[in-house]
């Protein structure tokens, strides 16, 4: 596996951990590729190489699931620089919406002129984590079908992500 | 020894029943092909299958209501109704099979086959029934559209030769009866799907309650497959799926006045990249153990036979479950593009894809078509 994918694959584990969708769900909306490119596009691959590197210590030096939220809280969540990719992470997994990084962020780390507020594509909006979540279909989008709205939504956690202990 | 393939009304029922089979065994290849294609890329390929997907179910449901009108109702949960892929097609042409698999220029060939032109006008091999090419393999197949044939050797060469073949057929019957003061058309006309409750797919539903509806409906689906008179374009204009797919060989829209193989209209890209990497005919065996992924495409084949336990219902007189039926094809459409867009964890390469296995849990006897009274334990299957 060369580094760009192990890369992937890293950034694909992280979104599962944030997002609470597993890995299938994820590759499941197509945005994989275009969500890493994003990311790498808009805050420098130095700063995406870190988040995976401390995401990767925190997994792997975790005993249980509980160890691993809090470090994960603490060293990311929590943490000036990665905290708020963290959070956008998030936004972007459940809007298909990149939001712009807060100016304290832009400040101490860097304006790069990509980092406005976008929609990824307009794939990424019907792709959103968001309509699976609320069992819904994205408003203009992906018709259900006529008269679906008279059935309950199915919420389910079928696809949530999973914790697995690396050691 | 006769020309005519149709000679019982047992025959009539056994082609009817492989039509709607043949009808329904290129869906998953179509639909698995579209799916395949990156959003918002191969615009014009996308519509293309997609407009000949939606043609093949109104051609599905016209075989339903033609063996409705003769007393008769599908059974599309009969063992076997879902072919294995690869397969060949229930009407028995020999030089090619079917597969599920992305969409790419040796699926698009595979389309152009499917949908090819009969061969009625032009020469049949000298001995054979109509329509039909000689061959000497004959026990592979083992497929309901052969057991008419008096002849072990014969299939058919296109799809439309094997309509071609039920519209003689049906003539021939009702000639036969009419003599007697009798019809082969003694179907209650309430088990017709009418266009109240098929919502405009591909086109308008024919009811059929006679052998001049009959004949207009199987003509239809002569006509948007390969054609009737070799013509791109028929009478109202709208193009066949044989020359809609060789637009996608081309790149080229045909326009009115083109000669077959020679487009001339506006020209577009056809980009095989921009394609999930569907692994060939997957297999549920193809999936890791406990994965996300094998419990979805089991989710799928799940889903897939409650699909067609509802549409056996609307063919066997709750026609209204055709309307919710279009929720869940939605449904379906969503499982199948989450396979298809995941890469298969122990060969990334190649991504997963709906393997339509739904084998297991059948319901519904070994037999084809039912009488109309045998219909009922799918009926309260399709409505808990």
């Amino acid at each position: 596996m060369n580094n760009q994918q192990h890369q992937v694959n890293q950034f694909t584990e992280l979104s599962g951990a944030l997002t609470d969708f597993n890995t299938f769900a994820l590759h499941g909306t197509g945005q994989v590729q275009n969500y890493f490119q994003t990311l790498n596009d808009i805050v420098g691959k130095d700063i995406v190489e870190q988040l995976l590197n401390v995401f990767e210590v925190v997994y792997k030096s975790a005993c249980d699931e509980q160890m691993f939220n809090t470090s994960i809280r603490k060293q990311i969540l929590g943490d000036v620089k990665l905290g708020p990719i963290a959070r956008n992470i998030i936004k972007l997994w459940y809007t298909g919406t990149w939001y712009q990084l807060p100016h304290v962020w832009r400040e101490s780390f860097g304006k790069s002129e990509h980092d406005v507020t976008f929609f990824v594509s307009s794939a990424a909006y019907t792709e959103g984590l968001l309509w699976q979540a609320i069992d819904a279909n994205p408003s203009g989008a992906k018709g259900p079908g006529y008269g679906s709205w008279s059935d309950a939504p199915r919420i389910n956690f079928d696809n949530s992500w999973q914790f697995v202990r690396q050691h | 020894m006769s020309e005519r393939i149709v000679n019982t009304i047992e025959d009539l029922y056994q082609m009817l029943d492989a039509a709607i089979q043949l009808e329904h065994a290129t869906i998953p290849p179509y639909l698995t092909a579209l799916y395949s294609i990156y959003p918002e890329t191969n615009i014009e390929a996308a519509a293309t299958i997609r407009a000949v997907l939606v043609e093949e179910m109104l051609h599905m449901t016209l075989s339903a209501n033609v063996l409705n009108a003769l007393g008769r109702h599908p059974n599309l949960l009969s063992d076997g109704f879902v072919p294995a892929f690869p397969t060949y097609l229930p009407d028995g042409e020999r030089d090619f099979q079917v597969s599920i698999s992305c969409f790419s220029a040796d699926t698009l060939e595979t389309f152009l086959k499917i949908e090819r032109p009969g061969m009625l006008q032009q020469n049949t091999q000298s001995g054979g029934p109509k329509g039909c090419v000689t061959r000497a393999d004959h026990s592979k197949f083992n497929l309901d559209a052969i057991k008419p044939l008096k002849s072990s050797t014969y299939s058919f060469y296109s799809i439309g030769d094997f309509y071609d073949a039920i519209i003689e057929g049906i003539k021939f019957l009702e000639a036969q009866a009419n003599e007697c003061g009798e019809t082969i058309f003694i179907g209650d006309p309430k088990f017709q799907v009418s266009n109240k409750y098929y919502y405009s797919g591909g086109g308008s539903v024919v009811e059929v309650t006679d052998k001049a509806s009959a004949i207009r409906a199987l003509e239809l689906v002569i006509e948007q497959g390969e054609g009737l008179s070799k013509e791109i374009f028929d009478s109202e204009g709208e193009i066949s799926h044989y020359y809609r797919f060789e637009q996608l060989k081309f790149g080229r829209y045909y326009q009115l006045g083109d000669e077959p193989g020679k487009p001339t209209g506006p020209k577009f890209d056809v980009d095989y990249d921009k394609v999930y990497p569907i692994k060939s005919n997957p297999k549920l065996a193809d999936l890791p153990d406990n994965s996300a992924l094998l419990k979805a495409a089991q989710d799928f084949n799940q889903n897939y036979r409650k699909f067609l336990v509802t549409i056996n219902a609307a063919f066997s007189g709750q026609q209204n479950l055709l309307l919710g039926a279009v929720c869940g094809m939605f449904k379906l459409k969503e499982y199948a593009s989450q396979l298809i867009r995941n890469p298969i964890p122990t060969n990334p390469q190649l991504h997963a894809g709906p393997t339509f296995e739904i084998e297991e849990g059948r319901v519904g006897s070994t037999s084809r078509s039912q009488t109309v009274t045998q219909g009922n334990h799918e009926r309260k299957e399709a409505v808990q």
